[in-house]
Formats: C-alpha cells, sequence, structure tokens
C-alpha cells in the first residue's frame, strides 16, 4: 500500500459532536416553519435531486461552507449573516457535525445539527418538497 | 455561547497555506501522465459537468473527503491509498488548500495543491476534459 492513513472520520466525528449541539427530529419539526430558525443543507446537489429536501432549508454545499460564512469573502451569501438560529443537516448526520464544528469557529452562533439527518427525517414522515432551483 | 474567537476564512486559509505545498501548472502537467500520481478534483459536481476537468482526475467534492479517505469510513474510496502523489485543484486553488491541508492531518503523503487551480490551467493555455463524476454519497 502507497500510503498509510493515520486519521479518521471517528475521531474528528466524535470530536465534533462534544461541541456541537443536536436537534431532535420532533423538535426540528415544530421549528422548521420558525422564521427564527435556518436549516442549512449540506448534500450535494445529486442528492438533493434525488430525496428533495426539508421545505424552506437553504443549500449549501459544504464544500463552499466556509466560503460563504465569511463577510469579508467574495463568495458571501447573506443567509449566513442573520441573528437566528442555523440547523445544520445533511444524510446521516456525519457532514453536518463537522460543518457545524467548523461555523462555531467562525463564529456562526446558535449552530445545532439534526440528529440523523435527512435519513431520519424522512423516516419519521417529516415533509419533504423537491428541489426547485 | 463560543468561548473561542471566530475565526476569519483569510485566517483559516493562511494557516493551510503555511502547511500545504503549491504546485505549479507547468510542474503539474509534467505530471499528466505519471502514474504514480492522482489529480484529485474537489468541485461539486455542476462545476464539474460544466466544465470539464483535468484528464484522469478523480472526482472527490470536497464535502465528502474525510469520508472518502479514511479506510475505516463505509465511503472510503481505495484511490486514497494507492498513489504516490496527490496533487488537489478546485476552480481557483481555495477549496484545494483547505482540503490539502485536511488530507496532510489525515497522514496521507506527498499532497500538492494546484497553485491557482483550473483559472491558472486555462491562462497557461491547457485543455480540459469531460470528466466522470464520482457518485458516493449515502
Amino acid at each position: 500500500m502507497a500510503q498509510n492513513i493515520t486519521k479518521g472520520v471517528k475521531a474528528l466525528l466524535a470530536e465534533a459532536n462534544e461541541t456541537v449541539n443536536t436537534m431532535s427530529i420532533s423538535e426540528a419539526k415544530e421549528k422548521a416553519q420558525d422564521p427564527t430558525y435556518v436549516f442549512v443543507d449540506l448534500r450535494d446537489i445529486r442528492e438533493l435531486q434525488r430525496s428533495g429536501l426539508i421545505p424552506g432549508a437553504f443549500s449549501c454545499p459544504r464544500g463552499m461552507l466556509e466560503f460563504w460564512i465569511d463577510p469579508d469573502s467574495p463568495y458571501h451569501k447573506p443567509v449566513f449573516n442573520q441573528d437566528k438560529t442555523y440547523v445544520f443537516y445533511c444524510a446521516s448526520a456525519w457532514r453536518s457535525a463537522l460543518s457545524a464544528k467548523i461555523a462555531m469557529e467562525m463564529g456562526l452562533k446558535p449552530v445545532m445539527h439534526l440528529e440523523g439527518g435527512f435519513t431520519a427525517w424522512e423516516k419519521a414522515g417529516g415533509p419533504i418538497v423537491p428541489r426547485t432551483t | 455561547m463560543n468561548v473561542i474567537s471566530p475565526k476569519r476564512l483569510s485566517q483559516i486559509l493562511s494557516e493551510a497555506e503555511a502547511v500545504i505545498t503549491q504546485i505549479s501548472v507547468t510542474d503539474a502537467r509534467n505530471l499528466l501522465d505519471d502514474p504514480d500520481t492522482l489529480f484529485v478534483d474537489l468541485r461539486d459536481v455542476r462545476e464539474i459537468e460544466r466544465l470539464g476537468g483535468i484528464q484522469g482526475a478523480h472526482c472527490c467534492a470536497r464535502g465528502l473527503l474525510e469520508f472518502a479517505m479514511d479506510p475505516e469510513s463505509p465511503y472510503f474510496r481505495e484511490v486514497f491509498t494507492q498513489y504516490k502523489n496527490y496533487i488537489f485543484y478546485c476552480d481557483n486553488g481555495l477549496r484545494s488548500t483547505l482540503a490539502a491541508q485536511l488530507a496532510m492531518q489525515f497522514g496521507l503523503q506527498n499532497v500538492l495543491c494546484l497553485s491557482g487551480g483550473l483559472e491558472a490551467w486555462l491562462e497557461a493555455g491547457r485543455r480540459l476534459e469531460p470528466l466522470r463524476w464520482t457518485a458516493t454519497a449515502d
């Protein structure tokens, strides 16, 4: 084997989950339409096209996150500059845990992530809208 | 409530730049046919479909990178153990800078970041080829 990977996602996730709060699916169902909450979908466009997303969620592919959060970045999105609570989610709450940790380090607050991700949302019968744009 | 002081993107980028190694378009071009070197395209599917990318590159969106590199992860991709050198690129070299830092933290050896990304590649008169997006996300 030409390479030997020494750090793993398990450790990274454990580290992130120590600092990032989770929101339960049942609470999320109440808050999804609350204007003081912003749901951020971190999955890539293919996943959104395939499965739809939580109504009202803002799509931010994870690879763009830091560039969209920082107000001084030329790629900044004003959606990340509001006095609201941010709820990050992805498919199974791994990417969202790592992303929420970075967002918190950048000063975004409060930030939580959705327990179990979109998979759990779907399983619990949460409303889903198709991707339109 | 955060107790740490917020990190700006500029700081995140300069910390990464301090530890990663950049490679110029000219030097990267010379490694295109090197069997020990893999080009890794970190952009999202729409960008790749619109523009194409570097011939033979492996597409791994930045958002999936940790999960693709870790052999213990269900989304592990073997390409991350099979090459001696990796050249990470994106559109302008920013995402690849952060991704190269992350890969180094994971223990990936000989990771280079294409300086200026595809913008510099095109400016130097290099061509792009159609690339196939590698789907993996769950």
